[in-house]
């Protein structure tokens, strides 16, 4: 899923600025709400927590909220059509894709974002995520024993550790797993050490954003596209 | 349906209806105290339901031997040589349970019997006096073993067969026959067992931390009791009497369980979004899912009433079926009190001084919510005090330390919004400390804040 963090609340006020009169505050019920960041419940909260701040600092500003179940299709987008038109900002507690979706169906609003958004990653406990894939467009876990070196190595690497690996940290950061430990402790697991002997070129990443942004087209579904 | 599944080893309890499982048997596990449905996989390999009302955890820790090349306590009197001395060492690295230092005594004494002319050290750095220890350590002086008490420092393997023991600057070598006593660890077979079931353990993975609030055996889990090495070393010191404990405690609740809290908390199915959070956060393990409504679901004969679960769904989900609304009010000063800790004390003192503030009790501290605190804050110069329970003596195991995490947030947040950070304070308290609550209090009316 999405993992993303909540924007500290001073800078969502310094971004709001002084020059509106309503907000609405909208979240995301999937990613984030999974990782307990833009949900109804954070979507709530914060907007208690704005109208504390505007009641203590004597602003009458209306906060309205609401959740839908995804901001990154359309119509979950239109079923907020009259509440967007009559707020004057719109706070997205989405990841980037939903502020950038409402922003695509209302080109007269300002939509802020109310969230950083970090990475693809997995719940290692309650309120704490780690980042396991980019999105490289080109798979390459089947030969790497289902560990990401590509997310998980700090550098990338395709052959093999850097030099600076030690007692299974990585040397970026000691509290990072060094992928290359995890990926050869996997193939002496699986007896399959040798598998990593081969040399691995480097791999193809037109498929990811360095070819630009990507635009995923299902043939199934666009008969007439067919090449 | 059976009265108890044991998993790990079999205790003999007539009368009742009961069947004993490998831990590593259990593939699946659901259910509610009453009605507990386990998938075991039995040694064919075959799948099979079961049914109880209750599950007893009776697995013994492991034995790891401390220090190798020497002997062990469960050696054969017979594998020693009959010509040289013997040097007990217990506590190495690890002071021992008790349980350990009975059989090292038991064992010293053993060796002292059959080999009476040889001597018998008997190196320690603690004594535990629990069972009949006292007993055994005063028969073992009177055969003539020795005595000798150490700190880590001061004891040194010099061979296989030497050490150099130093003690108020005199030195000296023992040479003999050295025997370690084992250290015992968590069968690691716990780990997984704690997962299936969804209940706390602490640190060392052993099932449960000291809670004062919780009968040993308990787990936090209704119907689920713990006990022997699964509890822990110490645990060994107290079996037989948690052993009765907990079969007493069964066999008359037997068909007479009744749901420990009168409100249901229920999920919406619609709100749901099955992140598990409430799952992750219930310390009672009493959040399922529930497959056939893709939605997690309660179970209401396990449920305590803590209302962790609610204030941590991040969909806002969970409610409380039947709640009558608190009535607004306007007063300034708010205390929220667990009925655990500061309302049972609050109940013994005068409350003269206090009837000016708006004292609300909530059923644990880790059911604050962020959302209510902020509202209430909206006010000029109101403050909120929230009192807890110490850790080790919250009812429900992990509510104090939520309960303060969500405090420091909603602090924090004040802070990064030049608000008075202080106008919110969060205190513990245990049930006795009445006196402590006057003062807490007295204090925070006039303002002043710790
Ligand atoms: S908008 Fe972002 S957070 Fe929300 S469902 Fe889509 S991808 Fe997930
Ligand atoms: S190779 Fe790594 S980054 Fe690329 S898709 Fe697979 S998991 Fe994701
Ligand atoms: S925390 Fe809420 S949304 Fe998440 S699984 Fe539990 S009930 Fe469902
Ligand atoms: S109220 Fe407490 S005990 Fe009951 S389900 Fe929620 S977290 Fe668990």
């Amino acid at each position: 899923m999405i993992v993303a963090k909540q924007k500290k609340v001073n800078e969502v006020i310094d971004m709001l600025g002084d020059d509106f009169n309503s907000l609405l505050i909208v979240g995301c019920g999937t990613c984030v709400t999974v990782s307990l960041a833009g949900g109804e419940r954070e979507v709530n909260s914060l907007a208690e927590i704005l109208r504390t701040y505007y009641a203590n600092n004597n602003r009458d500003v209306k906060i309205e909220t609401e959740t839908v179940k995804r901001q990154c299709d359309f119509e979950y987008i239109d079923q907020l059509e009259n509440l967007i038109k009559e707020n004057d900002i719109i706070l997205s507690l989405a990841c980037g894709i939903g502020v950038q979706h409402i922003v695509e169906r209302h080109q007269d609003k300002i939509v802020l974002p109310g969230l950083n958004t970090s990475f693809y990653g997995a719940t290692l406990k309650i309120g704490e995520w780690s980042e396991r894939c980019i999105g490289c467009g080109e798979c390459v876990l089947d030969q790497y024993f289902g560990i990401c070196p590509i997310a998980r190595c700090s550098k990338q690497l395709l052959n093999g550790p850097c030099g600076g690996s030690q007692n299974g940290s990585c040397e970026v950061d000691p509290d990072i797993d060094c992928a290359w430990e995890l990926i050869y402790d996997r193939a002496v697991k699986l007896d399959k050490l040798e598998d990593l002997i081969n040399y691995e070129p480097p791999k193809n990443w037109e498929v990811y954003r360095d070819g630009g942004p990507r635009t995923l087209i299902d043939q199934e579904y666009h008969e007439d596209r067919k090449e | 349906m059976l009265d108890i599944i044991y998993i790990g080893d079999q205790i003999k309890s007539p009368k009742l209806n009961t069947l004993c499982i490998k831990p590593e048997a259990l593939i699946e596990f659901e259910g509610e105290i009453g009605n507990f449905k386990l998938q075991v996989k039995d040694d064919d390999k075959k799948l099979k339901d079961l049914k109880t009302k209750y599950i007893v955890i009776n697995i013994d820790a492991v034995r790891e031997n401390n220090l190798e090349d020497t002997l062990n306590l469960d050696l054969d009197l017979d594998q020693l040589d009959p010509n040289q001395d013997i040097i007990i060492i217990q506590d190495y690295e690890q002071i021992s349970p008790a349980v350990i230092n009975k059989e090292a005594l038991n064992k010293a004494i053993e060796i002292k019997n059959k080999l009476s002319e040889k001597e018998v050290y008997f190196l320690y750095r603690s004594m535990r006096f629990i069972d009949d220890n006292d007993s055994l350590f005063e028969e073992a002086r009177q055969k003539g073993i020795i005595f000798l008490q150490y700190e880590m420092g001061n004891l040194e393997f010099i061979d296989k067969d030497k050490v150099k023991y130093e003690r108020d600057g005199l030195t000296s070598e023992l040479q003999g026959q050295i025997l370690t006593t084992p250290l015992l660890k968590p069968d690691q077979r716990l780990k997984r067992i704690i997962r299936l079931l969804n209940i706390e353990s602490n640190g060392n993975e052993y099932i449960q931390s000291t809670n004062i609030y919780l009968q040993p055996s308990l787990t936090g889990k209704r119907g689920v009791y713990s006990l022997a090495g699964a509890r822990g070393p110490n645990a060994y010191s107290e079996y037989e009497f948690e052993k009765e404990f907990t079969l007493n405690e069964i066999k008359s609740n037997l068909d007479n369980f009744e749901p420990l809290t009168e409100n249901k908390r229920v999920v919406d199915d619609k709100k749901c979004i099955l992140c598990y959070t409430c799952y992750r956060v219930c310390p009672h393990g009493a959040v399922q899912e529930d497959k056939e409504n893709d939605a997690m679901k309660i179970n209401e004969l396990a449920c305590y009433g803590c209302d962790g679960c609610i204030s941590h769904c991040p969909a806002s989900a969970i409610s409380i079926q039947e709640k009558t609304e608190q009535k607004a009010s306007n007063n300034l000063l708010k205390v929220l009190m667990c009925e655990n800790s500061a309302d049972t004390a609050y109940k013994k003192i005068d409350k003269g001084s206090f009837k000016d503030l708006d004292i609300e009790k909530i059923p644990c501290a880790s059911s604050i919510k962020k959302e209510d605190i902020f509202k209430f804050l909206r006010k000029k110069d109101s403050r909120l005090l929230i009192l807890g329970c110490f850790e080790d003596s919250c009812k429900h195991i992990t509510g104090d330390g939520r309960g303060n995490r969500i405090t420091n947030e909603i602090r924090d947040t004040l802070k990064k919004l030049d608000l008075n950070h202080n106008r919110v304070i969060f205190e513990r308290l245990s049930p006795r400390m009445e006196e402590d609550l006057n003062g807490f209090l007295l204090k925070w009316k006039e303002g002043e804040s710790s």
